[in-house]
């Protein structure tokens, strides 16, 4: 009971850190004043601490969170359905497709919802790409698959490096370039709005496909002989896990290395099947996520990119882990 | 005996006519013959190219995005020609690797290349055997080295004298006035806003006309230019803020209607202004350098930096340009629509 009323009280205190702290001073009573103004206006209040909290520090501690959880239960997905640790969301090509949209969008265009689109877009188009490529005969097999995700990878990847050829290095090619590191300095309501319903939707989705990972991982011929449809349910997994990292990419740029990290972390904390150790890695992603964006804009003065941080983070950790792995 | 003498004056007297000049990267450069035909690579060094030679005649080849910066603009109404050049030999965006088949066939006498972007891209055209000058642009001083290194390859010393001089003159006034000023203002540039924030802090060349005019930089605690949060720009609450040039449509309405922004002291007051735009964007060094100075000068102090910047400007393009600019140029370069409702635009500058 103790442990569990911890657990709640480090949910609680994480966010609530993040809103109240930052460059700009504010303290847990002006974000109680703020919550309950917006029900019932009672207390006057500092117009910039205000619009700092209600318009900066909350929308973009919901999109770390929403984002974070996506990208660690992807990654735990995907390493359930490939039955490879070493697996991440990048490998299935997503990132790259999303990447190469969101690069287009601001090439061609001012406004911010069209990046975002066209990111979401790409994405999809990325995972048919990989589809069309590894399906042979009604069957893909996990080694095609993953080939087909580093084609498709590699296909995005160069037509990124395109846009940034033909980009204005004035105006253009800083705000690509930035882009590309993943931020989410410009978070919105309208933006969660737009995305956070169908990454959440994914993310419950793919909690309730659990059982099946766990039957996928056992490998094609074991899940065969147990009755379940191979094909239908890797590519129902893929599909989702897809939707969610277009999702992620579009409001926030590409954001390495969580969904690698995050469900290795999960696996101490959780039960070993998929449905726990999903639930457990959308979770701790949220934290990780919330608590990695807290270090990029409070560092410094400077917006650090969100890349930077998940990969400085995210790559020592993940050597310590794969070293007491190989060690054990 | 009287042929080695004869040789031997024919090599002296060409070696003591033949032009030299040392590049940005401390590179002597001999030219054989006087140079007619000049490729350039960097995107702003035609326009100071332009204002030395006075016209556009030499240069045989551009980079696209000169052109996209001068076209619809006073430069590309002067010299309409240089929208024609060849382009082809670069790519449209940051590219600065030339296609060395095609800059050949140019057949330049000089080609100017950026000095601080790596080998890469500049020893191919060496490598060809092409008269290659390294610029960079980064400071008032390397500024002055882009008047010299032109000034030189053109033969036409006395017109950078001019412009040095008149740098020189501006800058010590400016001093002068800065001097008297009693209060600092805080005073922010953004070189990005639609999609990301990106200032301008310690060592760029805005936070060095910042300081000449007498005005303190609120990003000047880390250096170069950087990207910010939101809430660090309202943590600093500038008085005065400064829109980048480069941007499109970008105006000082996208800073008093942002909805955090909006609350600030610079929102509020109004002091928010766009970056003038006239031969060359004003933001970062260039020929017309003083001209920005004078306008950031008289938008924070107004009471300290007193100039007839209208008249200055044309006093200054005849100088620089040899041409005289109407008042509907001025009202252009100077943004007088874009900034019409920010505070006191309209009638320090009409």
């Amino acid at each position: 009971m103790l442990k569990k009323l911890g657990w709640v009280l480090i949910a609680v205190t994480i966010p609530v850190l993040y809103i109240t702290s930052g460059q700009l001073n504010s303290s847990v009573a002006d974000l109680g004043k703020i919550l309950v103004n917006l029900f019932h206006p009672t207390f006057e209040l500092d117009a910039i601490v205000e619009r700092v909290i209600l318009l900066i520090r909350i929308p973009r501690a919901l999109t770390a969170m929403i984002c974070g959880a996506g990208l660690a239960a992807c990654g735990c997905a995907l390493q359930g359905v490939f039955a490879n640790p070493l697996i991440g969301p990048q490998i299935i090509g997503v990132y790259s497709g999303a990447a190469f949209g969101g690069a287009l969008g601001i090439l061609i265009s001012e406004n911010s919802f069209l990046t975002l689109s066209f990111a979401f877009l790409f994405g999809l188009v990325a995972m048919i790409l990989v589809f069309v490529v590894a399906r042979v005969q009604g069957y893909t097999s996990r080694l095609t698959l993953v080939l087909a995700g580093i084609v498709s990878s590699s296909f995005f990847l160069a037509l990124v490096s395109m846009v940034k050829f033909i980009a204005d290095p004035d105006d253009k090619l800083p705000a690509i370039t930035y882009w590309l590191m993943g931020s989410f300095a410009t978070a919105s309501y309208t933006k969660i709005q737009l995305v956070g319903p169908l990454i959440l939707i994914a993310l419950f989705a793919l909690i309730i496909l659990g059982y099946r990972i766990d039957v996928l991982n056992l490998g094609d011929d074991h899940a065969k002989s147990l009755g379940l449809k191979v094909e239908r349910n890797r590519w129902s997994v893929l599909g989702l896990v897809t939707v969610i990292c277009a999702g992620v990419v579009s409001v926030a740029g590409v954001v390495g290395w969580v969904g690698l990290v995050v469900p290795h972390i999960a696996r101490h904390f959780s039960k070993p099947n998929h449905f726990s150790l999903l639930i457990t890695s959308g979770c701790i992603g949220a934290y990780y996520m919330l608590v990695i964006d807290y270090l990029c804009r409070g560092l410094s003065s400077m917006e650090i990119p969100l890349g930077v941080i998940t990969a400085l983070i995210g790559a020592p950790f993940f050597a310590y882990l794969l070293r007491r792995r190989l060690g054990s | 005996m009287r042929i080695l003498l004869i040789t031997i004056f024919v090599l002296w007297f060409s070696s003591a006519n033949a032009l030299e000049v040392v590049d940005q990267k401390d590179r002597t450069i001999q030219f054989d013959n006087p140079v007619n035909r000049v490729v350039s690579i960097p995107i702003p060094a035609p326009s100071m190219f332009m204002s030395i030679e006075g016209s556009a005649d030499k240069l045989v080849g551009v980079h696209q995005l000169t052109k996209t910066a001068m076209k619809g603009r006073f430069l590309g109404r002067l010299f309409p020609e240089v929208l024609q050049l060849p382009s082809d030999f670069v790519g449209g965006g940051f590219n600065f690797m030339p296609n060395v088949e095609r800059v050949l066939s140019l057949k330049p006498d000089l080609v100017f290349q950026w000095g601080n972007y790596g080998d890469e891209i500049f020893d191919p055209l060496t490598n060809a055997g092409l008269n290659v000058a390294a610029i960079k642009i980064r400071n008032e001083q390397d500024t002055r080295e882009w008047i010299r290194i032109m000034s030189t390859v053109l033969g036409k010393e006395d017109k950078a004298l001019k412009m040095v001089n008149w740098r020189e003159q501006t800058m010590q006034i400016i001093k002068t006035n800065s001097a008297k000023v009693q209060k600092k203002k805080s005073v922010l540039y953004f070189r990005l806003f639609k999609n990301n924030l990106q200032v301008a802090g310690k060592g760029t060349y805005n936070d060095f006309y910042i300081n000449l005019v007498g005005g303190e930089n609120p990003a000047a605690r880390n250096k170069g230019f950087y990207n910010v949060t939101p809430e660090q720009v309202v943590v600093w609450n500038p008085d005065i803020v400064l829109m980048n040039g480069f941007e499109p449509k970008l105006s000082p309405k996208n800073y008093i209607e942002h909805p955090v922004f909006s609350v600030t002291d610079a929102a509020v007051n109004k002091t928010v202004y766009s970056m003038p735009l006239g031969g060359y964007r004003w933001d970062p060094p260039n020929q017309e350098s003083p001209l920005t100075w004078m306008w950031l000068g008289m938008l924070i102090y107004p009471e300290s930096h007193k100039y007839p910047l209208r008249d200055e400007i044309k006093r200054s393009y005849k100088m620089l340009y040899e041409t005289d600019a109407s008042d509907q140029d001025l009202n252009e370069i100077l943004k007088m629509k874009i900034n019409a409702s920010s505070k006191g635009y309209a009638k320090s500058f009409k």
